[in-house]
């Protein structure tokens, strides 16, 4: 593209060029930049919030946010999610199991180089498990520890491992596809190293993140995530940019003046109720997408009142759906109906529930629970979490039950008495297969907090294993929702939308892709594809 | 002056410094007690979701929370008085130099702030104080009544959208500081900022020299004075201005102890890189270290201050200069 408008146009021009460019848009598909002509280098300044001082550069302890989508932009995996939550080889060229699932074979591509100058491996992946197993804090190990045996790994030449699994698992791949990053053998935090786009300059907790590019980007000229402004063919290899600078700005408010007064390009977590503000100002534009995290309300199936299944059905019909999306999120988000992962194969999207006071105020009379009063512990897990407490007690009460609402901080949330709140809290990113995610939440071997009660969660148990016995999509599929069914009629999940992700940027930057279905915030942290013009 | 009064005054002075140091350390015995009221613990705090029975198990051990209380404290307590304040449990690097930078940062605020508030007070309450009830006194009475009823934060607010993002877009509404660069490196950011905190603290401190004024004014000594025949500008450089000294000292330093804590509001409102800012965070994440040395800091420099202020009035205070003689 070489008819960009350039500075000091005419108006009378601007509108000509803008129309010949619009044509040539409609034509080509070309981008139509608003700040002036792409170009390469340069340096992205962004501010982020939900920063914490707990905050690492080891891709293992991703315990906040800009920790999580940072992991992204210095290190790389095997297998990942796109922005519109597909699965996807990265690093690896092969990742295939046996016809039933209890051994896979991973084999990396060649010749990717780690930010040090050395070659990925079949030892690297073999040190990232390791490291996955005995560092205390990683992440990762929910996933892998019911089926990884680290004695049973094998390595068949320089760049394949072969696995013999504890118990078949025929999702493994999307285990590989969470945050799973790899790193070379003898990481060390205090220096990261990683594979990717951008390397390592400098990091303070709770301030700021400095990386630069990095030459030897092994997905340099791999496709790029759907854009409205996708960089010009000649803008070269990724990344594009020459420097990245993460600074924190927790407090809302300081990090949407920092954007407005251009002390920063762009910023995530922009409050709903700001939405209006960023789209008036010329010169910015909010960058919004779906997603398919989800906070949700949990009850305690084992005990007393929601041990009784018309108790927590009733609360399910109770909650008004529509209004919580428009009180908790000015309306920008999807309707959920307690059903987690959206975009997992066998969602079933048929099943719907509306808000039915009738029939709530029925179940409670038939368990003999009129006038409940219960508690609801609810804290700061994500930015909407407390006002869909809120919209819940108020819906609650007019089917009479009292919902007391109790507000805590997180390490209180989370503290010693995480497993003993009855009614509380919880949030989750999209793992990309309610397999995954059941494993961690209503099946998880570490707590029981949402474990369903008596016979369901035996038959849940078998479902999972049956599915993760099979190797066949289409019967993976419909197990799958046979779990979602006993969920959706049984489970203690309250679900009631799925939160939009809300980021804004400098029409001085462009390259942003549209999706990041994942929430991770800055269109899934994919820095090197986004670029400056003028 | 005689040589028992200096004892005296020095005897004074060391008791002084004495009870100072015991009140810091009965407040780092509060704050540690508080910390441990508050539930859940720092290994909770890191593993937030993640935070398993074993896990938790596993960090705590390794940060030693599973040692009896009074063990931690005294090795805390040990670890200050010989120059260590440990590690922060939550990044595990030295507190020192996680905080290092950001004391002097928020240091940097509260003197500039100091600088400019304490003069443009005592000149401020001074002016209004000569020309009592004229136009010019109610008007700083109105805008400083006016000014003590915002709340700072509000005041900090104002002061963005006026001078940063809406109205006159001329100064940067947010701090950003690499970590190591001085404050001082790009003072526009500075100024909202400290502005701020002027406004925060120069009604309290004006009003108070203003009513010391008319005090004097209307004390004996200076109708005494203009009845002699000296000048007006004499009465107020030696006479007026010299006596209303001792409680503008006493404001200016509980004004400072006021500004050290107040610094934690702005901030946050401004996303400061200071103490205040770490202490926040310090305390989402329970970490006890890093609470301990930021509140030991604050209430230090309570002590100090009042210290400065309390010696100092009794060097401008003839009748308590030769007291104990």
């Amino acid at each position: 593209m070489t008819t960009q408008p350039t500075p000091g146009l005419s108006r009378r021009g601007f509108l000509g060029s803008a129309a010949a460019l619009s044509l040539l848009a409609a034509c080509g598909g070309g981008p139509a930049q608003a700040g002036g002509a792409p170009r390469r280098g340069g340096r992205l300044t962004v501010a982020t919030g939900g920063a914490k001082g707990s905050d690492t550069v080891d891709p293992m302890l991703l315990n906040s946010a800009p920790v999580s989508f940072m992991a992204r932009v210095l290190y790389d995996q095997l297998a990942d999610y796109s922005n519109e939550m597909q699965y996807q080889v990265r690093m690896a060229e092969v990742i295939e199991s046996n016809a039933t699932g209890d051994e896979w074979t991973i084999r990396v591509r060649q010749g990717i180089e780690f930010h040090n100058g050395k070659t990925l491996d079949a030892d690297d992946v073999l040190f990232t498990f390791q490291r996955t197993f005995s560092l205390p804090g990683a992440v990762t190990v929910g996933k892998f520890k019911p089926f990884v045996d680290l004695n049973a790994i094998t390595k068949l030449d320089q760049r394949t491992l072969r696995m013999k699994l504890i118990r078949p698992a025929a999702t493994f791949q999307t285990a590989l596809a969470s945050p799973f990053k790899i790193i070379p053998v003898g990481f060390d935090p205090r220096t990261p190293v990683g594979t990717g786009p951008f390397r390592y300059k400098s990091f303070s907790p709770n301030r700021q993140w400095v990386c630069e590019r990095f030459g030897n980007y092994w997905d340099a000229t791999g496709e790029s995530q759907p854009s409205d402004t996708p960089a010009p063919a000649d803008l070269g290899p990724k990344p594009y940019l020459d420097e990245l600078v993460v600074n924190v700005i927790n407090d809302d408010s300081a990090r949407i003046n920092a954007l407005v007064t251009g002390q920063v390009d762009a910023i995530n977590q922009v409050p709903y109720a700001q939405i209006p503000t960023i789209e008036q100002k010329p010169g910015l534009k909010l960058l919004e997408s779906k997603t398919g995290a989800w906070t949700g309300i949990y009850m305690d199936m084992r005990k007393p009142p929601f041990d009784d299944v018309r108790v927590r059905q009733a609360l399910r019909l109770a909650i008004d759906r529509d209004q919580a999306l428009t009180a908790c999120l000015s309306g920008h988000g999807v309707v959920a109906h307690d059903l987690p992962e959206p975009f997992a194969p066998g969602y079933p999207a048929a099943l719907t529930r509306k808000r039915d006071v009738a029939q709530a105020r029925e179940l409670l009379k038939q368990a003999g629970r009129e006038g409940l009063t219960v508690e609801l512990v609810t804290g700061p897990v994500s930015t909407e979490a407390v006002a869909m407490c809120t919209v819940l007690a108020k819906n609650a009460a007019e089917i009479g039950i009292t919902v007391n609402v109790k507000q805590v901080d997180t390490a209180t949330l989370f503290g010693p008495n995480f497993h003993n709140w009855p009614f509380s809290v919880d949030k989750w990113p999209p793992q990309g297969s309610y397999l995954t995610l059941s494993a961690l939440t209503d099946l998880s071997d570490t707590t029981t907090l949402t474990h369903m009660g008596g016979q369901d969660l035996g038959e849940l148990r078998s479902l999972y294993e049956q599915a993760q016995a099979t190797v066949d999509q289409a019967k993976q599929a419909e197990l799958t929702q046979r779990m979602y069914r006993i969920q959706y009629d049984r489970g203690g999940w309250i679900i009631p939308f799925f939160a939009n992700v809300e980021n804004a940027h400098s029409t001085r930057t462009a390259g942003w892709p549209k999706f990041d279905f994942a929430g991770r915030t800055f269109g899934n942290a994919r820095f090197e594809q986004v670029y400056l013009t003028g | 002056m005689d040589g028992s009064s200096s004892v005296a005054r020095r005897l004074w002075l060391s008791r002084r410094l004495l009870l100072g140091v015991v009140v810091v350390l009965l407040v780092s015995v509060l704050v540690f007690l508080a910390t441990q009221v508050l539930p859940g613990d720092p290994a909770r705090a890191v593993l937030g979701h993640d935070a398993t029975p074993e896990r938790v198990a596993a960090l705590r051990t390794e940060l030693g929370l599973d040692r009896p209380i009074l063990d931690q404290y005294f090795a805390w307590l040990g670890g200050v008085l010989s120059g260590d304040p440990g590690r922060s449990l939550v990044t595990q690097e030295q507190v020192s130099t996680l905080i290092g930078d950001r004391a002097v940062n928020s240091a940097v605020l509260v003197l500039v702030a100091a600088a400019i508030v304490v003069p443009l007070s005592v000149f401020v309450g001074a002016w209004a104080g000569r020309r009592r009830d004229r136009p010019v006194d109610r008007v700083v009475l109105v805008v400083t009544l006016g000014l003590t009823a915002l709340p700072e934060f509000i005041i900090a607010l104002l002061l963005v959208i006026l001078f940063s993002t809406s109205v006159f877009p001329v100064l940067p509404g947010t701090v950003l500081l690499a970590p190591g660069q001085s404050p001082l490196s790009n003072a526009e950011q500075l100024v909202l900022p400290v502005v701020a905190l002027v406004l925060g603290v120069l009604p309290y401190l004006a009003r108070l020299v203003r009513g010391s004024v008319i005090d004097v004014y209307e004390s004996e000594y200076v109708r005494t004075a203009r009845l002699k025949g000296v000048p007006e500008r004499v009465v107020l450089r030696r006479h007026v201005l010299r006596n209303a000294l001792v409680p503008a000292i006493q404001g200016t330093s509980l004004a400072l102890a006021y500004l050290t804590g107040g610094i934690v509001v702005i901030e946050q409102v401004f996303n400061y890189p200071g103490l205040g800012s770490a202490l926040v965070d310090a305390v989402n994440n329970r970490d006890v270290p890093v609470i301990q040395l930021i509140c030991l800091i604050f209430a230090a420099c309570y002590v100090v201050f009042n210290l400065i202020g309390d010696v100092l009035t009794v060097y401008v205070t003839p009748r308590l200069r030769t007291a104990g003689r």
